[in-house]
């Protein structure tokens, strides 16, 4: 049997277009983690302007015997969506959500009301829950998320009020709540605003 | 020929191969990365002057609740920051349970009124500022024992007030407040008291040049001995004027004259910065490490001569009293309380906590020596689970023994310890202190003696607890003291934990170092 030689421009052409194919899955790889890591830069640096200019401000906060309750205002210039709630002492440490755990009513005059304005999203990163809200249980962080949107003062003269029934021993609590922001239809936490109360 | 033909298109294609890496990937990423960087700058200035103007707004609004002759309800308040404030909103619970909300756009320029109505008595009042800042307003009457109407008072008279009637406010005088500066006026030594008409301060940092007459005074404040009356008769007057009693001698006076600005402090553990201009260099700048443990105290007092006519001009001014928290429970014995206040107050880059006791003469008990201990925890952000999983504990002990003399007496001090214990481990720390003086009299003359060691306060650098302005910090306190028989009269903060915001004034500070150093 006669072994006929590869040709030597049919081998360059093979190799040529097998180096490009390996240069061009390279190269798309490279791009997609590049255009994943702008996009990190993109979120993180979104978040950043909107955090800077976060003004939520806890008035009060209580227990009321079989509820927390927490006034609060927006006291910055943009609307501010609200997350999750922590209410945690040595012994004790709950996770409440809104308007699953916890309901907001607003204050418009002498009229108080829940606050319809309500918009359901997907949790942008599930590390930042358990980060800082210290779960270590994943099944208690939800896939979606319903956000209460919390009104400039400046613009309404609105205030809010946050209910969250549960039962509480006696002792000195953390009352931690926290601001969220959208960002591509994604929810982020932005900045905890934490009260002690006594029960 | 071939092999360079090769080599040139081998090297264009590998240029080609590079310029399209660097296109797709290097340059988007960098031109990102320096956008996100310069976002996240921006961003972070913009959040760093808007909570220190929320901060500035805590600390320099004073306000309580009061009930008028007719029944309605008022709240008084005293903005001493110089710019007005709006409030924008006042909470109310009253004593029946039930709780009010009301809305409002109330400027406050320097002192103003806010009428709540004659409803039920508050039990608690919070007002909301334009910017975000919530003011806790407590009941007058916890705040001074006798009842002070203020009237058409000036900015001046609002810090006299406030100094002189102990109200825990910080004060922040700067050039927007006061363009031409504060410039007392010496008057006739004569007549009352050389120290009318000086700045003085004793201070835990060297006093610095910035340019040819300024000068910046800075650092932990503590009363110094020699300035007491023991020492020096003259001051006797001014702290009689001031407060009706001698028991302290001060820590940073700034004074001028019996109708204008009286700025006083007797507190350990206060902070003061400031630039002052100078008109000579007649004063005094030495070492005196009198009140501080571990850490060196500076003098500075101008003029030095009381001959002196040299007016001085202050430009900058910030002082952070302490503040005092309360420990409610009534001890056993009225006179040994070993902790009577748990004291908080934020210094340039560092809190700063300590302790107030019972001011007493352990020889009215018989007690020849005494010693008192003690431990404060401090957590930042939150209140720990265990107290002794704090972020940084320290402890001290020091004694006292009784010296006499023919018609008088007084207490040496020592201290056995002073530690701090963090993540990075126990090291020997500092401290400042402060000595309660006892008067003793005979028909022909009197004295005033140091007898015991009340308030002990201790700075800790904030990158030890991990914490920047705006931030919460949690602090406790167990102090004991013990008899010479061995008997222990131990305390707690019954309130379980102070809550505190701290506020540094490291940006302030340097923002005056850059403006005053710079020529011009």
């Amino acid at each position: 049997m006669i072994k006929k030689a590869l040709s030597p421009v049919l081998a360059s052409i093979i190799l040529a277009s097998v180096s490009l194919a390996i240069g061009i899955t390279i190269l798309m790889w490279l791009s997609s983690q590049s255009t994943l890591s702008l996009r990190e830069t993109q979120i993180e640096s979104i978040k950043a302007k909107i955090l800077s200019q976060e003004n939520l401000v806890i008035i009060h906060a209580y227990y009321n015997g079989s509820h927390v309750v927490i006034y609060l205002c927006n006291m910055g210039y943009s609307p501010v969506f609200l997350g999750p709630l922590r209410v945690y002492s040595s012994h004790n440490k709950l996770i409440a959500y809104p308007t699953t755990n916890y309901t907001l009513y607003v204050a418009e005059g002498p009229l108080i009301s829940e606050v319809n304005e309500k918009t359901t999203v997907p949790i942008g990163s599930i590390s930042e829950f358990t980060e800082k809200l210290d779960i270590r249980n994943l099944s208690l962080i939800p896939n979606n998320i319903t956000l209460y949107t919390i009104k400039p003062y400046h613009e309404t003269s609105n205030y809010y009020i946050l209910v969250y029934s549960v039962s509480l021993s006696s002792g000195t609590y953390t009352v931690e709540l926290w601001s969220a922001t959208i960002i591509y239809e994604k929810m982020y936490l932005l900045k905890p605003h934490a009260e002690i109360i006594s029960v | 020929m071939k092999n360079t033909l090769r080599k040139g298109i081998s090297g264009i294609t590998i240029g080609l191969i590079a310029a399209i890496i660097f296109i797709t990937i290097v340059l988007p990423l960098t031109v990102s990365y320096i956008a996100s960087l310069s976002h996240r700058y921006g961003a972070q200035s913009y959040e760093m002057g808007y909570r220190k103007y929320k901060l500035l707004e805590e600390k320099g609004i004073s306000a309580c609740y009061t009930k008028l002759a007719d029944g309605t309800y008022i709240v008084r308040i005293n903005n001493t920051l110089g710019n007005p404030i709006v409030v924008s909103l006042i909470y109310i619970k009253f004593n029946n349970g039930s709780e009010a909300v009301k809305t409002l756009e109330e400027k406050i320029n320097s002192v103003g009124e806010i009428n709540l109505g004659k409803d039920a008595l508050p039990e608690i009042v919070k007002l909301i500022t334009s910017s975000g800042a919530v003011i806790n307003v407590p009941n007058c009457s916890q705040l001074v024992a006798t009842k002070v109407e203020i009237k058409e008072i000036s900015y001046t008279k609002v810090i006299e007030y406030f100094i002189t009637k102990r109200y825990p406010v910080n004060i922040y005088i700067g050039d927007k407040e006061y363009p031409e500066g504060i410039t007392p006026q010496p008057i006739n030594i004569s007549r009352i008291s050389f120290y009318i008409g000086r700045i003085a301060s004793h201070m835990s940092s060297a006093l610095v040049i910035l340019r040819n007459n300024t000068y910046l005074i800075s650092g932990i404040i503590t009363p110094l001995d020699d300035w007491h009356p023991s020492k020096n008769p003259n001051l006797l007057n001014l702290l009689i004027a001031l407060f009706g009693t001698a028991d302290y001698a001060p820590a940073f006076i700034m004074d001028s004259g019996p109708a204008g600005l009286k700025i006083y402090s007797n507190e350990a553990g206060g902070y003061v910065a400031s630039v002052v201009l100078l008109n000579s260099t007649d004063y005094v700048n030495r070492t005196d490490d009198y009140g501080y443990y571990n850490m060196s105290g500076y003098v500075f007092e101008y003029p030095s001569s009381l001959i002196s006519e040299d007016r001085f001009v202050v430009k900058e001014l910030i002082l952070n009293i302490p503040y005092k928290y309360s420990d409610p429970d009534t001890p056993s014995n009225a006179s040994i309380d070993p902790l009577k206040y748990v004291i908080v107050n934020s210094g340039y880059d560092y809190l700063i906590v300590g302790i107030q006791t019972s001011a007493f003469d352990p020889d009215e008990l018989g007690w020849d020596t005494i010693q008192l201990n003690g431990t404060i925890y401090v957590n930042p952000t939150n209140i720990p689970s265990n107290k002794n999983n704090s972020k940084v504990i320290i402890r001290f002990s020091l004694i006292g023994n009784k010296v006499e003399d023919s018609w008088y007496h007084s207490y040496n001090y020592s201290f056995i310890e002073v530690t701090l214990l963090s993540n990075e481990g126990e090291i020997n720390w500092n401290c400042t202190y402060r000595e309660y003086f006892k008067k003793f009299e005979t028909f022909l003359r009197a004295t005033y003696q140091p007898v015991l060691i009340d308030q002990i306060t201790f700075p800790i650098p904030q990158n030890l607890l991990g914490i920047s302005g705006g931030e919460n910090v949690y602090v406790c306190a167990e102090t004991a003291f013990i008899a010479p028989n061995g008997t222990v009269y131990s305390d707690s903060y019954s309130d379980g934990w102070v809550e505190y915001v701290y506020m540094p004034v490291k940006e302030i500070v340097n923002s005056w170092v850059n403006k005053y150093s710079s020529s011009g």
